[in-house]
């Protein structure tokens, strides 16, 4: 199974970067930079600490390229899924939710103002498969919707989700369940089977 | 388990909440390659989430920086690798022996000044113990002087200078000393103390045989010299003199005894 989100699908540099290819790094870093800067920014509603991140990130990346399984998914999900992780545990560590809404009003135009301020060919493949993801995402149902975001931005526990939206757990499981369910559906034409 | 069951799991892993996974989970995941497939399906659909994030370059300096960082570590890798070859060991080899004989060195030196402090520890240790040895013999004479079988005791009275004071002298034929306990002689001031003297069988000259001061209540031992036994020693007397002692009594006895 592999993403084609586009005819041109770009070539994986993971496995020159598990090689110590610099240069394969370097467009690796240039492919993905935005999309997981932007990913650190949503989750950690900070500069500093999202380019902090970022090289956290990248330095995970590069140390551990040799684990990449192509077999097992695709590079854009593999660094996606590092840099959430890294974001995730920064959150985690500054207990940060109090300053989040604190710095909200100041961060949230850059991240939810539209400023798209991209490079590069290989960023529009990640573009193109972002806008069918949100378009995905979009056609869930309010609460559906809420439980993923608070489980994939905020790292929140099932029981926290609960919590926070004020519903019972089991009702939380099947909604998350049943999100995931509808994106898949959603987005079977990424997927070449 | 089902397909549909194990459909829930995969959906609720892919957003990192593996630890609803059941054993009879992993066994239908182990056994069933469709749900397999579902479950990296559904793993880079969580994935991909994080696309719905605005995509913002981050500053240019950051990539410089992390470049620069995955270099330095790529010097490293090249530096573990030249620290792995056999030329790397040969040096290191020698390093360690040039280490060990400078250990060696350092101990032996260490070694050394153990020694050579052991041996004034020695010297001082023996001295102490030849001190001690002398001591030793010495409380032993005295012991022997005061109870010996053959001791002899000769009690002084006080004389007019002194009606209340006493002494008591101890005599041992096989010793070359005699020993005198003196109660309730006066305490002497800095400018004077007591002369004990000796006039022998004979003489009508006293013999000078100690000094000595009194500065307490306490009794006062005086030794003295007695390589015959004092068999030639008729009387025994102590005056108050000067201090430093007199050539010849200049003051009226103290105590005074015939042996």
């Amino acid at each position: 199974m592999t993403v084609t989100s586009t005819n041109d699908v770009p070539q994986d540099l993971l496995p020159a970067v598990a090689a110590g290819d610099l240069d394969a790094f370097e467009a690796l870093y240039d492919r993905h930079s935005s999309i997981l800067y932007g990913l650190l920014l949503r989750i950690l509603n900070n500069r500093e600490d999202a380019q902090e991140t970022l090289q956290e990130t990248f330095t995970q990346i590069w140390s551990r390229a040799t684990m990449f399984d192509r077999e097992r998914g695709s590079e854009l999900a593999w660094v996606l899924s590092i840099a959430r992780s890294r974001g995730i545990d920064r959150l985690r560590s500054r207990k940060v939710r109090s300053e989040r809404e604190s710095e909200a009003g100041q961060e949230i135009s850059v991240i939810s103002g539209g400023v798209e301020n991209r490079s590069g060919m290989d960023s529009a493949v990640a573009s193109q498969t972002g806008v069918l993801v949100r378009a995905a995402l979009a056609t869930l149902p309010e609460a559906q919707r809420k439980a993923l975001e608070l489980a994939y931005f905020e790292g929140l526990s099932q029981s926290e989700i609960a919590s926070s939206l004020g519903e019972p757990l089991g009702t939380i499981k099947t909604r998350m369940q049943l999100g995931m369910k509808k994106l898949r559906d959603g987005l079977r034409p990424l997927f070449d089977k | 388990m089902t397909h549909d069951d194990l459909a829930g799991l995969a959906a609720l892993d892919a957003l990192g909440f593996a630890e609803t996974w059941t054993d009879g989970a992993r066994q239908h995941l182990r056994d069933c390659a469709e749900c397999r497939s579902l479950l990296r399906e559904m793993q880079e659909i969580g994935a991909m989430i994080g696309l719905t994030a605005t995509a913002v370059d981050p500053p240019a300096d950051l990539k410089k920086r992390i470049l620069e960082s995955a270099s330095g570590s790529s010097d490293s890798v090249e530096e573990e690798r030249v620290r792995r070859s056999p030329i790397w060991w040969l040096a290191s080899a020698a390093s360690f022996f040039l280490a060990l004989w400078g250990w060696t060195e350092l101990r032996l030196h260490a070694a050394n000044e153990q020694l050579s402090t052991l041996e004034t520890d020695r010297r001082v240790v023996a001295e102490e113990k030849q001190r001690l040895e002398g001591k030793r013999g010495e409380l032993e004479s005295r012991l022997r002087i005061i109870s010996g079988v053959d001791s002899r005791i000769v009690q002084i009275a006080g004389a007019s200078g002194a009606p209340g004071a006493s002494g008591r002298l101890f005599i041992a034929p096989s010793e070359k000393l005699a020993l005198v306990f003196f109660h309730g002689l006066p305490q002497n001031s800095s400018n004077d103390c007591y002369q004990l003297w000796l006039i022998r069988r004979g003489s009508s000259t006293p013999e000078s045989a100690a000094t000595f001061q009194v500065l307490s209540d306490k009794p006062v031992e005086v030794a003295v010299p007695a390589a015959d036994g004092m068999q030639s020693v008729e009387t025994i007397a102590v005056s108050r003199e000067p201090a430093g002692g007199s050539t010849t009594p200049t003051a009226p006895m103290y105590l005074a005894t015939k042996i």
